[in-house]
């Protein structure tokens, strides 16, 4: 995350001027905060109105922002948007928020553009502004399974741009069978609690450094639904950005919990897809598998 | 003449002397030699009747390994084989030759080990007349000037003439030779022979030649003259043209040892002979006393038989090591090995735990060769701890009250990865978090009790490097860590740098407990790769670590290799690493120092070593289950760690996670006496002896926390570190409860109210009584522990209702604290009082000079033994109720029945922590409570009694903590529920394997290792051990799976070994002698 960053911000052509404008505005605020360069993927008549908004943006005087425009190739449909999208690599995805629900022309783009980018993506409310309240810390939900946690990954380095607390969530479910340490409170907790949630964390996140850890503030344990959990959660964290780890499909596991919490609060989200793991064998004696 | 050139020795020469003794020395350590050729008498052995124990022991393992010897020697083939060369294996006597007679005779052995003759010099009738004729003609010479002797003519080849044929000197040993040799000059000189017995023999070899012996050989051991035909020289001219030549062997590797190879008066040294010309290029050395000084070309040793054996068990080692330790490889036998293939970083620090490598006093997790960031890559050193230290990322400092004492030594201390190596390839760091690993394997070898890695990595830029590397924290030395990386480019030629200091770039993020000591003071480096130091900040304890590196067979004196490397190249890369500590920097310093510098540069002796100790270990606990491969391998897996956890710490005691993780700081439970100690006890009772030591040691922190409390004698620490002093944290925060409150302060009460480790170490002590009758132990430390410990249960206990009771008590069952009379504690009071009286008494009536001393020191006189009886009497102990059901404590029956579901065994949910207080008022147990006391006591309570308490609380219990499954295991087999004992017998089995409880990577579980041997060896299998000897429980034996008849363990018991063969129930006692 050290080197400069590339953020493409899509602009369907369904925004209405003064909402495009405080959209333009907050990924500019955003890209500004993160020392990123900007793309624009928006059609020709909105680039007037963009072109405004960048000019109206009084940046940071310390840095340079860059900004490029760029036009799809024809219709905002897939799988011409994918191509279009995949044509300028870049390190995020910027798309506004919106319904999802619906068939809209706007819903379908938004929902698309979130299912087909394979970069994270950042969904912008459109009901804030970024620079009277700015980002002022990063909840990310953990599954707590020993596994690699992309979200948790992309948090900490996000955290390391802009300097906020991460707080991270666990619900336990609670008819889920114990599974993950953090859902047990081991043998002696005064000696396994803490040591444990590091332990998840590295394992969440095994190539992060001590101080990019340390960012963690808390970790919340809960007991009931995901999705209400974290809506609660987001409820008494005013001003957080919520980072969800998924498979890129809003149909299925995670992607029905993210689409009720996209529909219900106005705060910025990071989608960040999940990586392939590396399996590893473990094996004692000649055929015996442990794990 | 000999103290004067001592006197006159300045400190210069003393200085040469000793340095030359440490280059002979040094040169031993690393030298194989091809051949060594040896003297028997004097050399070999202290003389011809002597035992040849650890000589046959050096003898056979040098033989097997490849190694070529020859006894040289003037006495007969039968006396030799009788002392005990015959007992050595077919394979051994396969390179053996002896040569008997005077270099007369030259035998060697067939593939059954039977001695066959190949060569002996044959006498003409003509040289038997000749030899007759010269010793009756010197003996005529010497008798006519009124001088008797005594001539020996059965010898062959050869006559002997005794100088002095008079019973006091009638079998000389040699350490009188200088009184013989007077007292045969004198005889010589009252006869009128001047010169001495050198002239005599000159006078013989004329009389030979006179005789027609062209060629005589004229010897002589002072009390004789020798007229023959051979002499030693004659046995090394025979072994150099039919052994060394054919063989190719350089003489530079040729060894010749003997006890007489400088002169003797105006003798020559016998042993002498065997500097033929062809051999002078070999290496001579005399374990000799020498009273006049050895020639140049001698290396003198001196030790006698000692230093010889010393030697063969050196040689043997080198030989091991060159077999193997330079190409070590994982056994071939897979049901040896743990194995990981593919990397899977979120799982390493679970990896990090099972693939430890320890000895007990060190150890080091298993993390990979390129740790991950996340990596707990940590060493450990037994008896370091430091304060809590208030930063991330382990410091379990959420517990710190700033209220509290702080104690200097609350926490093991980590210390960076001694096994760290960071390569650059062209400037390209192959730091983790860059290199893609396209093949990865690590395995740990329980066999050999070494670690081994091997890799394919890919830089950023596609180059590939491959790694193998082997660790290992020697069995052999309990400071010494060794490693050898092999590095080889696949497919780059280009200039690689590799960094192997042992000084991290992080040390103040990762370990924060720790400063870099710089030493001001030293005015010259030692010449070694790398010295650090590092100072604890809290407790002031200082750790150094000094590295010796060699690569491609070059010594490194600082621990950077700059070198270029081109596609399929190799650096070969092998570590020394000598870990000590200490109180002060100089000594920690000095320690490390000296152990580096007197360490062989080879891996092939220290490897060997470690090779040999971890071979011993498996020969004395192998427990094979030779039907249930999978069970036996896990075995071998658990064993390895509790032999690895306290293998050689003589200082400390093994901590909940040995020395495999940060977790529970590295603090000494109740584990240690109760689940860990029986292993010991029953294997290896010296190590068993040594962890009742550490209690002895922490005896006055004991005492000082029994009166801080405000009572007598001594109570144990429930967590304990190197003072006695309790470290149980008070107090545990948690952030975000269900409750939804953002903090949540859980108290802990283990540490004020879990006494019962006091009376647990007193059973320990008198279980050690039983087991080994070791007096100097009971006398010196364990009576004492006992009275010190009765005291404290005799002022803790309350009075009323006519009975003693034990109130505000948490006992195994840690979800109930405040609890009154909780039975397992009881008992174990009870048990604790019955011990002290009995072994006080013991000490009065059998030491009564010990007894005094102690009752001194202690302020103890036998008038305190009435009160531990009243309390013993009246202690009230609850009984079974009518059906059969012991209550837990006071109480319990009367609390909120709650249902368990099968998800919540072994996997307490965290809800049991966030609502401690309401769980103090259900009928949910964490652990073996209870049913404790059969576990312990397996004989004292009735079967039904027995099966009554299984019934009501295995349902009731989750199994929260690693001890429980185990002792579970244990009484169902006792009742007879097979199904049951083996579920939970093959679950303790698989803890760490399989992660039962989700935190093995926090370390490995040391005292579930040892419960469930416990459990299969006295609860499966009903083995019981008394004086009688061993005995099974038949009826268990007829409920084991079939896969396990053909099981094997040994045991040993009051100084027996006994191998138990179950597949014919039987054992046979072996090796008495030995235990």
């Amino acid at each position: 995350m050290n080197q400069k960053q590339t953020l493409l911000v899509c602009v369907p052509p369904d925004l209405k001027p003064d909402i495009l404008t405080r959209y333009i505005l907050n990924s500019v605020v955003f890209a500004n905060q993160i020392g990123a360069d900007i793309h624009f993927l928006c059609d020709p008549e909105n680039q007037g109105t963009v072109n405004s908004a960048l000019k109206s943006f009084n940046g940071n005087g310390d840095q340079t922002l860059k900004t490029v425009l760029h036009q799809p190739f024809s219709a905002w449909s897939s799988p011409v948007l994918n191509e279009t999208v995949e044509r300028y690599p870049c390190d995020l995805v910027v798309v506004p928020s919106g319904n999802l629900k619906d068939d809209a022309y706007g819903s379908q783009i938004r929902r698309q553009l979130l299912e087909q980018a394979r970069e994270p993506t950042l969904i912008v409310p459109l009901e804030i502004d970024f620079i009277k309240t700015p980002i002022n810390s990063i909840l990310i939900p953990m599954s707590g399974e020993i596994r690699i946690s992309s979200a948790l990954k992309f948090g900490l380095r996000l955290t390391n741009r802009i300097h906020v607390p991460v707080d991270l969530l666990h619900v336990i479910k609670t008819e889920s069978p114990m599974k993950s340490p953090l859902e047990t409170m081991g043998d002696q907790p005064q000696h396994e609690y803490r040591a444990l949630l590091d332990g998840v964390l590295a394992e969440a996140c095994p190539f992060s450094e001590v101080k990019e850890r340390a960012e963690v503030r808390n970790l919340y344990e809960v007991q009931g639904s995901p999705a209400v959990e974290i809506l609660q959660a987001i409820k008494k964290l005013p001003f957080c950005a919520l980072v969800v780890e998924w498979h890129g499909s809003f149909s299925e596991g995670r992607g029905k919990v993210l689409k009720n919490i996209l529909n219900e609060v106005s705060i910025p989200i990071f989608l960040v897809r999940t990586e392939i793991e590396q399996k590893s064998v473990l094996k004692i004696g000649p055929d015996k598998l442990v794990a | 003449m000999r103290s004067k050139k001592k006197v006159n020795m300045d400190q210069s020469s003393l200085f040469l002397e000793s340095q030359k003794a440490s280059a002979i020395h040094g040169k031993l350590r690393e030298k194989i030699y091809e051949i060594i050729i040896f003297d028997w008498d004097g050399t070999a052995v202290p003389d011809r009747h002597a035992p040849i124990g650890a000589l046959k022991t050096g003898l056979e393992d040098l033989l097997k390994e490849g190694g070529l010897c020859a006894i040289v020697t003037g006495t007969n083939l039968d006396n030799i084989l009788k002392q005990g060369i015959a007992d050595l294996s077919p394979l051994a006597k396969h390179g053996l030759h002896i040569c008997t007679n005077r270099g007369s005779e030259v035998f060697n052995f067939d593939s059954k080990g039977q001695p066959q003759l190949v060569f002996r010099r044959i006498a003409t009738p003509e040289e038997d007349r000749a030899l007759d004729n010269a010793v009756v003609e010197l003996q005529k010479l010497i008798e006519k000037e009124g001088m008797q002797t005594d001539i020996v003519f059965n010898r062959l080849n050869r006559r002997k003439l005794d100088l002095i044929p008079v019973q006091e000197w009638s079998h000389p040993k040699k350490a009188q030779f200088r009184e013989l040799l007077e007292a045969v000059e004198s005889r010589m000189a009252l006869a009128g022979f001047q010169g001495g017995i050198s002239h005599l023999m000159k006078v013989a070899e004329e009389i030979a030649h006179a005789a027609g012996l062209k060629s005589a050989k004229i010897t002589s051991d002072v009390k004789h003259i020798e007229i023959g035909l051979t002499d030693k020289s004659d046995a090394a001219e025979w072994i150099t043209k039919s052994v060394i030549t054919p063989a190719n062997i350089p003489h530079s590797k040729v060894s010749v040892w003997g006890d007489e190879l400088g002169s003797f008066g105006s003798l020559p040294g016998s042993d002498a002979l065997m500097r033929i010309p062809e051999l002078h290029d070999a290496s001579f050395f005399s374990v000799g006393i020498e009273p006049d000084g050895v020639p140049a070309w001698v290396n003198h040793l001196k030790g006698g038989p000692p230093r010889f054996t010393e030697f063969l068990l050196q040689q043997a080692h080198l030989r091991r090591g060159q077999r193997i330790g330079l190409d070590l490889r994982p056994t071939e036998d897979r049901s040896w090995l743990l194995e990981q293939e593919g990397f899977d970083p979120s799982r390493e620090r679970l990896m990090e735990s099972l693939f430890a490598i320890s000895n007990g006093n060190i150890g080091v997790r298993g993390a990979s060769d390129f740790p991950i960031p996340t990596a707990h890559a940590d060493l450990f050193v037994a008896g370091v701890y430091d304060q809590r230290v208030p930063s991330q990322p382990y410091s379990e400092t959420d517990l710190f009250d700033s209220s509290e004492e702080r104690s200097p030594e609350s926490e093991i201390v980590p210390l960076p990865f001694p096994f760290r190596f960071f390569v650059k390839v062209n400037g390209d760091s192959m730091e983790a978090k860059n290199i893609k690993r396209l093949e990865y394997r690590r395995c740990l070898d329980f066999k050999k009790g070494v670690y081994f890695e091997e890799n394919l990595v890919e830089s950023p830029q596609g180059q590939k490097t491959k790694t193998t590397s082997f660790r290992i924290c020697s069995h052999a030395d309990a400071h010494l860590l060794i490693q050898k990386i092999t590095l080889t480019s696949e497919n780059y030629s280009t200039h690689i740098n590799i960094d192997l200091s042992l000084f991290p770039n992080d040390l103040a993020e990762l370990y924060p407990h720790l400063q870099v000591f710089i030493d001001g003071d030293s005015k010259t480096k030692p010449r070694i790769t790398e010295l650090q130091t590092f100072q604890v900040s809290g407790s002031h304890d200082f750790v150094s670590l000094a590295s010796r590196i060699v690569v491609n067979g070059r010594e490194l004196l600082s621990p950077q290799v700059s070198a270029k490397i081109a596609p399929g190249e190799t650096l070969v890369i092998e570590r020394f690493v000598s870990v000590f500590w200490s109180k002060t920097s100089q000594r920690s310093m000095d320690q490390a120092i000296t152990h580096s510098k007197s360490q062989p540069l080879t891996l092939a002796t220290n490897v060997a070593q470690h090779l040999k100790e971890w071979e011993i270990f498996w020969d004395k606990t192998d427990l094979q289950l030779p039907s249930s491969p999978g069970e036996t391998d896990a075995l071998r897996f658990n064993l390895y760690h509790l032999q690895s956890s306290a293998a050689l710490a003589p200082q400390t005691s093994v901590p909940a996670k040995g020395l495999t993780g940060r977790a529970y700081e590295g603090h000494i439970f109740w584990d240690s006496e109760i689940f860990i100690f029986p292993f010991f006890l029953y294997t290896q009772p010296q190590i068993a002896r040594q962890l009742l030591m550490y209690r002895y040691n922490t005896l006055e922190g004991a005492r000082k926390r029994a009166s801080e409390m405000g009572f007598l004698g001594a109570s144990y620490a429930w967590e304990s570190t190197v003072t006695g002093k309790d470290v149980t944290p008070l107090f545990v925060s948690i952030s975000g409860a269900p409750s939804g409150k953002n903090e949540t302060h859980i108290p802990i009460f283990t540490g004020t109210q879990e006494l019962h480790i006091t009376a647990d170490i007193a059973w320990a002590v008198f279980k050690y009584w039983d087991a080994t009758l070791d007096q100097d132990f009971m006398c010196q430390f364990g009576v004492e522990i006992l009275i010190e410990t009765a005291r404290f249960w005799v002022s803790r206990v309350a009075f009323y209702n006519n009975q003693y009771h034990l109130k505000e008590i948490v006992g195994p069952d840690e979800y109930h604290h405040g609890v009154t009379d909780n039975a397992f504690t009881n008992w174990m009071v009870r048990h604790n009082l019955e011990v002290a009286i009995k072994m006080a008494t013991w000490l009065s009536k059998e030491h009564p000079s010990y007894f005094l001393s102690l009752s001194s020191r202690l302020d103890f006189s036998n008038e305190e033994i009435p009160k531990w009886q009243d309390v013993l009497e009246h202690l009230f102990i609850p009984s079974p109720g009518p059906d059969g059901v012991i209550e837990q404590f006071e109480g319990f029956f009367e609390l909120k029945p709650v249902k368990l579901s099968s998800l919540e065994k072994t996997r307490a949910p965290i809800s049991r922590l966030f609502n401690w207080d309401s769980i103090n008022h259900t009928r949910i147990v964490k652990q073996a409570d209870v049913l404790m006391i059969p576990f312990l006591f397996p004989d004292q309570l009735p079967a039904s009694v027995i099966r009554s308490n299984y019934d009501y609380y295995d349902p009731i219990t989750d199994h929260g903590s690693s001890l429980s499954p185990c002792v579970y295991a244990a009484i169902a087999a006792r009742i007879g529920r097979m199904e049951d004992a083996l579920r939970y017998w093959r679950e303790s089995l698989y803890f760490d394997l399989r992660n039962i409880m989700s935190n093995s990577q926090l370390g490995i579980h040391a005292a579930s290792l040892g419960g469930t041997w416990q459990a299969l060896v006295f609860h499966l299998l009903g083995v019981r051990l008394t004086e009688a000897g061993y005995s099974f429980d038949q009826n268990a034996l007829t409920l084991i799976p079939p896969a396990w008849r053909g099981l094997k363990l040994k045991l040993v018991y009051r100084s027996r070994t006994y191998a138990l063969d179950l597949a014919n129930g039987s054992s046979i006692e072996i090796d008495k002698e030995a235990a």
